[in-house]
């Protein structure tokens, strides 16, 4: 980020001029091109493992960039620019490919060379925003990409009559197989010194006479004649927004030159599409040819089946069930592992140091803290694995399409099924995958909801209290009254997200509900490594959060349940001082302070100072009520110590503190209640960061508690009248 | 297109409205093709979709039609809503 | 004593780092306001 006060607009498109200075530095490579056109593999290929991922700043537009080497020793930065369809700035991906391309991204000068990912098997429509990137005056090569499955369907694609038709390299790969990568990486080598491509075709008169004053405002205002010819013609169709926004007369001149057009018998909105589209059928025509026969493709017959009205949505679920079984089943022996290695990390460290406060500050407090939060990383892995094969595959865009009309019964869209489905496992994977959902009101619609999804951090909570309160009746001769109660809280949860979601986009979020326009791309074996590059990109983002934010929070809560110490009543056992301990601490008074709140719901203080520390994560809720009860913090859902304390306690006229009801109640609140600091972080970033991002994850976790709040006190108060006292 | 058996609703939908006036995309059936005349949906979407190559002027075939519609357009499959579908009129072209 | 000494540093510590992250993010949020660039996420942790 060393030149970051690079991109007004004097420079832009003047990037070439500096280009040949840079050599000696560092060269810069922007990667651009449609969806699915195995851009991403791609720069895979190029870069290997040396990748980083964040975010551009103030949107969540994941940046991809990474680095190869050259010959001669120096060092190439490679750019993964979002996929996009055109320049026209249509979504925030497309805004940020234009920004950058341009020069005008706040940390990023424009690049040196643009590489051009373009799929052979569909070089039509992906020839559209080539036609716009060639006249933005950048250096550019052309990647050919996927010749091989364009062979296999009988496509072929002249790729030196192509360089000669837009007068750039153009490179044929197999990115999945690295052919060509070596070529590519010449051409990009020599782009710099080759002519600037520029506009080959000519605009009809009325249109170049239309749009003529309008190109004269932008150089004007500094833009190369180039760039300014492009930006032009962009202008029929858009209003000045962005980086356009508030050059003097542009608006004006823009809209005179759509009324000639209009007079002149044109579609003025239209009219770029169809000039370029144009050209592109000339192009196709002299470049593409197709053999053998034309019946129908493999993706064709795939989709029979898979897009299926009656087999389609049954495939759809099947997959759904499988995925979440092997979720839970695969993820289980793996989660075990993470817990025995938290575990023996703790003995070890335990033996390792002194008793006394530094030894619970690292066993207590950090490596069980920690490890509460890494154990779910396995279930993390398998969801992401299973998410990007989908993804990889085709198939995500067909389960979008099968659930659209179902999702749009609550106003949302097809997109949104995924990250709800997600929230299941845990709902910071599902709240990442959001970032498939155009829409920025139905994407926060659904990012709101996910976390009412039952996750696997709440199982613990539910499995301490079904086990212990809930009697293992049979219902109806086959089913299992605790069984069934585990069913009744999913449901809850599920049934709250939908409901809740359709009130958002009725009141806060409203907006027209937003038409689906999806690309069904062809069927593909996705490629191993990206794959895992992938999904080891997205588990790196979750540790990092667990090895900084939640490090840093455990400490504090340890440092809350520990301090300030009292003196402990001897000839008690262990575990009842470990009670008198807590209860002294601020914690444990923050406990009792907030008893008249939870009260009304019919908890004492110890539920409150459970709920407290269970803001960090909910399974820590189990681990303080071991605590309390003084069956020690290694105390499980399982533990039959704890469960008998439960039944066992009783207030101080000698009635029992837990109830079934209580115990319902509880879990009730569980469901709803927003206790996940995790969680809260990603909702911050995917939010938009900042301010706003703290606002919505604040606003969020308000609105979720009051629910909580409510559900509780009516299950509670209503169980009471009901007459289920005991 | 032979119909199998196994899905008799097929036959109602391969029948395409073949005359030769201008009708909304939505009446036409699986496998027809059509011309585009007009898009009356909001600016944005147009914008996206003139983007995509379906503008005015240009050639779509219907693919599938469910809830939505499966749409090849310059080779490449779309998937539109209803909605949409309802808002662009064409010319079906024969066959 | 040396003990006491280390865990304080350790809270005191972890204090200190979510205090920097809570205004980092202020501060990113104040500048986005302003018109400038927000807080570009992970990027400039590695």
């Amino acid at each position: 980020m060393e030149n970051s006060s690079t991109g007004s607009l004097a420079t832009t498109g003047l990037a070439p001029e500096a280009g040949p200075a840079q050599l000696t530095s560092q060269l810069r490579v922007a990667l651009i091109g449609n969806p699915n056109t195995g851009k991403s593999t791609l720069f895979n290929a190029l870069t290997g493992m040396r990748q980083r991922v964040g975010n551009y700043s103030g949107v969540t537009v994941e940046r991809v960039e990474g680095r190869y080497r050259r010959s001669n020793g120096t060092a190439v930065s490679v750019l993964d620019l979002p996929g996009t369809y055109s320049l026209s700035a249509t979504s925030p991906d497309e805004e940020i490919a234009l920004t950058v391309l341009l020069g005008l991204a706040p940390d990023l000068p424009a690049p040196d060379v643009v590489v051009l990912v373009v799929d052979a098997s569909n070089l039509e429509r992906n020839l559209f925003v080539v036609s716009q990137i060639l006249e933005l005056g950048l250096p550019v090569v052309i990647a050919l990409n996927q010749v091989d499955t364009a062979a296999a369907a009988g496509i072929r694609v002249d790729s030196v009559e192509l360089a000669m038709q837009l007068q750039v390299q153009v490179v044929e790969t197999v990115a999945t197989k690295g052919q060509g990568i070596d070529v590519l990486k010449r051409a990009i080598e020599r782009a710099s010194a080759l002519p600037l491509p520029e506009r080959s075709f000519e605009l009809p008169a009325p249109l170049f006479r239309a749009v003529q004053p309008v190109e004269a405002v932008l150089v004007q205002a500094g833009f190369h004649p180039s760039t300014a010819a492009m930006e032009a013609l962009r202008l029929l169709a858009i209003a000045p927004e962005g980086h356009l926004a508030g050059i003097p007369g542009l608006e004006g001149e823009a809209e005179r030159a759509r009324t000639a057009l209009e007079e002149a018998g044109y579609n003025a909105r239209a009219v770029e599409a169809e000039v370029r589209y144009g050209w592109i059928a000339e192009v196709v025509e002299a470049t593409v040819h197709r053999f053998g026969s034309a019946g129908s493709s493999r993706t064709d017959r795939i989709d029979a089946v898979l897009l299926h009205r009656v087999f389609g949505p049954l495939i759809f679920l099947l997959l759904m069930a499988i995925v979440f079984q092997s979720i839970f089943t695969w993820a289980e022996p793996l989660m075990t592992a993470v817990e025995g290695l938290v575990g023996g990390v703790g003995n070890l460290a335990g033996s390792a140091l002194p008793e006394g406060d530094l030894r619970s500050l690292v066993v207590d407090g950090v490596i069980a803290g920690v490890g509460s939060v890494v154990i779910f990383l396995p279930q993390i892995v398998i969801l992401f694995l299973f998410i990007g094969f989908l993804e990889a595959t085709g198939y995500m865009a067909r389960a979008a399409f099968i659930m659209d009309r179902f999702m749009r019964g609550v106003g949302l869209h097809g997109r949104s099924f995924i990250p709800m489905l997600s929230g299941y496992a845990c709902a910071v994977p599902g709240i990442m995958a959001t970032r498939t959902i155009e829409n920025p009101k139905d994407r926060l619609a659904t990012i709101m909801v996910v976390p009412l999804m039952s996750c696997s951090a709440r199982i613990p909570v539910y499995t301490l209290l079904i086990g212990t309160f809930i009697p293992p009746i049979a219902v109806a001769g086959i089913f299992n009254l605790q069984g069934l109660t585990l069913l009744a809280m999913y449901f809850l949860g599920t049934a709250a997200a939908l409901v809740v979601a359709g009130i958002f986009k009725k009141t806060l979020l409203k907006g027209p509900s937003q038409p689906m326009i999806m690309e069904l791309p062809p069927y593909r074996l996705p490629n191993l490594r990206s794959l895992l590059l992938t999904v080891s990109h997205r588990a790196g983002l979750f540790l990092r959060r667990a090895g900084t934010i939640i490090f840093a929070l455990t400490i504090v809560l340890w440092a809350l349940a520990t301090y300030p110490k009292t003196e402990v009543v001897a000839d008690v056992t262990d575990g009842a001082a470990q009670e008198q301990q807590l209860a002294g601490s601020i914690l444990g008074r923050a406990g009792q302070a907030v008893e008249p709140i939870v009260r009304p719901l019919g908890y004492d203080w110890k539920i409150g100072v459970s709920i407290i520390s269970s803001f960090a994560a909910r399974e820590v809720f189990v681990a303080t009520m071991g605590t309390i009860y003084g069956v020690g913090s290694d105390a499980d859902e399982t533990s039959v110590a704890l469960r008998e304390q439960l039944l066992a306690e009783t207030d101080a006229a000698g009635t029992p503190v837990y109830t079934p009801l209580i115990a319902v109640s509880l879990m009730v609140f569980y469901v709803f209640a927003m206790m996940c600091v995790s969680t809260n972080a990603v909702v911050v970033r995917e939010t938009g960061g900042g301010w706003k991002g703290v606002k919505w994850a604040a606003f969020q976790f308000l609105w979720m508690f009051v629910l909580a709040y409510s559900a509780a006190f009516v299950v509670y108060r209503g169980g009471l009248l009901l007459g289920f006292a005991a | 297109m032979s119909i199998p058996w196994w899905a008799p609703w097929r036959q109602a939908e391969t029948k395409v409205k073949n005359q030769c006036t201008a009708c909304l995309l939505t009446s036409c059936g699986r496998g027809s093709r059509a011309a585009v005349l007009r898009m009356d949906c909001a600016g944005e979407e147009a914008k996206k979709l003139r983007n995509l190559g379906l503008y005015e002027g240009s050639c779509v075939t219907v693919l599938d039609r469910q809830d939505g519609y499966v749409l090849d357009v310059r080779g490449s499959r779309l998937a539109v809503g209803r909605h949409l579908a309802g808002a662009i009129t064409v010319l079906p072209l024969g066959g | 004593m040396f003990e006491s000494l280390t865990v304080v540093a350790i809270v005191l510590g972890a204090l200190g780092y979510l205090g920097v992250r809570v205004s980092r993010t202020v501060r990113a949020a104040r500048t986005a306001k302003e018109g400038g660039c927000g807080e570009s996420c992970g990027c400039s942790d590695t």
